[in-house]
């Protein structure tokens, strides 16, 4: 009987290790997901030396081509091209960077000041948290959309400004779940014994707080890079986000747009690009959420 | 004072506080963005003289915080000013727009609730049945398309290619249509999950155990017992649910040329008439604040526990 007490701590790691990988592979939607978002992840970097064009290049005598299976098309474009004469495969390939790397860096800023925010608003407590609930209410009641657009175009689009806007408007989310969590932790008894063992407050928050926040901020985050894939698209698509040359799904179907009776192929190719890309990362959302938090699914 | 109108004193507020707040950001974002309506005001050759001398004139040569004040004491009169593109006080402008929007929103909200809310019973009375699993799908994929993207789609199919519908504007009750379905879509995927979410945690209490095992009809379990306490954070969710309408309204508005504050908005811009942007921001804020205090206001008509919380 004596030995019952640590067996549990013996036995759970490894199998929980393995079991979350079984998990994975069990999970077909999950699967798809880790495929897809990959197969996306590995196009936009091997972007320079797989896509048959560059994407800025413009060829007038070449404006409008079909598809290469349609009558008129060229197979040196397959998915056709622009009026501008750009080909739209190089150029949906190209915009996968553009995303991923808005949509990662946005959320990872994001990620940066809510967990920071909340750190302090849930360890320091008064004030000072009563001043972060109200700001995250006051930024709550401006629709994101219309406070990305008004400030995309007051500090002028491009990428950095887009990373800058989604990731300032995306931290409410984040310090919200970090201080539940902080307030919760910081009367459990772990918390308590090392700082009467003399931890400094770094010591407790780095040590001891924050690896319990990893998993649900893991959670919310992926989904979150889905909402800001989503935004840099729709931002690009109002004209307001990546400006033309450079490639952005978004753009493209902004100027797609106008030829949606003529050139059909110009917002079929880039948009399903792009939902693919949004439903790989929410897939893999989903799927963490299943392993890390049973109970929410 | 009674508990209950402590309870709607202390929301109202707090409403008060949250505009006050976007007042501010409102403010302060317009004035980052150059507060230069100089640039369109005047000629690119104006003198240094004129520009002072207009300056003057809008009150831009004052300091920030007394900028703020003439803002914000006009704002509480209904005044933000005239529209330098339309010559037109903003706010009427922003008003006139406004009913347009919430055509939309509010059509594309109850489409989305008529949907959401069978599909997510359904899927948590079956939970991880086929049933669910179908709807599962439908909700990752509502999740994930881009609603711009799915407005174009249903242009080039049941407008272009099958015309149906009218493409654009805002002219018969056919031309709801597609904007109203597009916008739906936005919402019904995460009211579906948040349906299904809210039943499984109600089917799992202990009254609902109870009710089955006196010899309830399963029916009568699920919509007496369940729907009835799964619906209460449902209502709470629809007023933040109005305002990603609101924002997706913006997206779905230029797709469809449909006149309402979203487009307002994206022209104003691109016209850098701030004042008019100033306006649709605040005003938009203004209305999501009042409704989300609205939904407060009803959610102790709801549940009783808020009534008896509020009152201890």
């Amino acid at each position: 009987m004596d030995v019952l007490p640590e067996a549990p701590a013996l036995i759970e790691a490894p199998v929980r290790r393995v079991s979350k990988l079984r998990r994975l592979l069990r999970d077909p939607s999950g699967l798809l997901g880790v495929v897809v978002l990959g197969g996306v992840i590995f196009l936009a970097l091997l972007a320079p030396w797989i896509s048959p064009h560059d994407p800025e290049r413009q060829n007038l005598k070449a404006s409008l081509l079909p598809p290469a299976w349609l009558d008129g098309g060229d197979s040196a474009y397959l998915f056709g091209t622009d009026r501008l004469g750009h080909d739209v495969l190089s150029r949906t390939i190209w915009s996968a960077r553009t995303s991923l790397l808005i949509g990662f860096s946005a959320v990872a800023l994001a990620v940066l000041l809510g967990v920071t925010i909340g750190v302090f608003a849930g360890y320091v407590g008064g004030r000072l948290e009563d001043v972060v609930l109200r700001l995250a209410d006051i930024q709550l009641a401006i629709p994101p959309i219309l406070l990305a657009i008004v400030l995309a175009a007051a500090i002028g689009p491009s990428p950095t400004t887009i990373i800058l806007v989604l990731g300032g408007t995306g931290w409410v989310v984040y310090a919200r779940i970090t201080r539940g969590d902080v307030l919760s932790l910081r009367d459990r008894s772990f918390v308590k014994a090392a700082v009467s063992l003399g931890a400094g407050h770094g010591r407790v928050v780095f040590r001891h707080i924050l690896p319990h926040l990893v998993s649900p901020i893991l959670i919310v985050a992926t989904i979150e890079i889905s909402l800001a894939i989503l935004a840099e698209s729709s931002l690009s698509f109002l004209g307001l986000g990546i400006q033309p040359p450079t490639p952005s799904w978004g753009s493209m179907l902004g100027d797609g747009r106008d030829y949606l009776a003529s050139a059909w192929w110009l917002s079929v190719f880039p948009g399903i690009a792009l939902m693919l890309t949004v439903l790989s990362v929410n897939l893999v959302g989903n799927w963490l959420r299943d392993v890390y938090d049973p109970r929410l699914s | 004072m009674p508990p209950m109108a402590r309870y709607i004193l202390r929301r109202l507020g707090h409403a008060v506080l949250v505009v006050f707040g976007v007042s501010i950001i409102v403010f302060l974002v317009m004035h980052l963005a150059g507060g230069s309506p100089l640039s369109v005001l005047l000629p690119p050759e104006a003198s240094e003289a004129e520009r002072r001398q207009y300056e003057a004139l809008l009150g831009l040569d004052q300091p920030l915080y007394v900028q703020y004040w003439d803002f914000a004491s006009q704002a509480v009169r209904g005044d933000f000013g005239q529209s330098i593109w339309y010559g037109r006080p903003a706010a009427g402008l922003v008003l006139e727009r406004l009913q347009a929007t919430a055509e939309l929103a509010v059509s594309g909200l109850g489409l989305a609730v008529l949907v959401a809310l069978p599909l997510g019973v359904l899927a948590a009375v079956y939970r991880n049945r086929t049933v669910d699993h179908a709807i599962g799908i439908f909700v990752v994929l509502g999740q994930s398309v881009p609603i711009f993207w799915l407005g174009m789609l249903l242009v080039l199919q049941f407008s272009v290619n099958w015309p149906l519908f009218p493409t654009s504007g805002r002219d018969s009750a056919l031309s709801f249509v597609l904007p109203a379905l597009t916008l739906a879509v936005y919402s019904m995927a995460r009211l579906t999950r948040l349906t299904r979410a809210g039943m499984l945690e109600v089917l799992n209490q202990d009254h609902l155990r109870t009710a089955r095992a006196k010899g309830m009809p399963e029916r009568v379990v699920i919509f007496r017992h369940g729907v009835r306490n799964a619906l209460i954070p449902f209502v709470t969710y629809l007023g933040l649910e109005f305002g990603g309408l609101l924002g997706g309204a913006v997206v779905v508005e230029t797709v469809f040329s449909w006149p309402g504050v979203g487009r307002l908005a994206t022209e104003a811009i691109f016209n850098r008439d701030y004042p008019l942007v100033q306006a649709v921001v605040f005003i938009v804020a203004l209305v999501f604040v009042a409704v989300n205090l609205l939904v407060d206001l009803l959610y102790p008509a709801l549940d009783p526990r808020i009534r008896l919380a509020s009152a201890s």
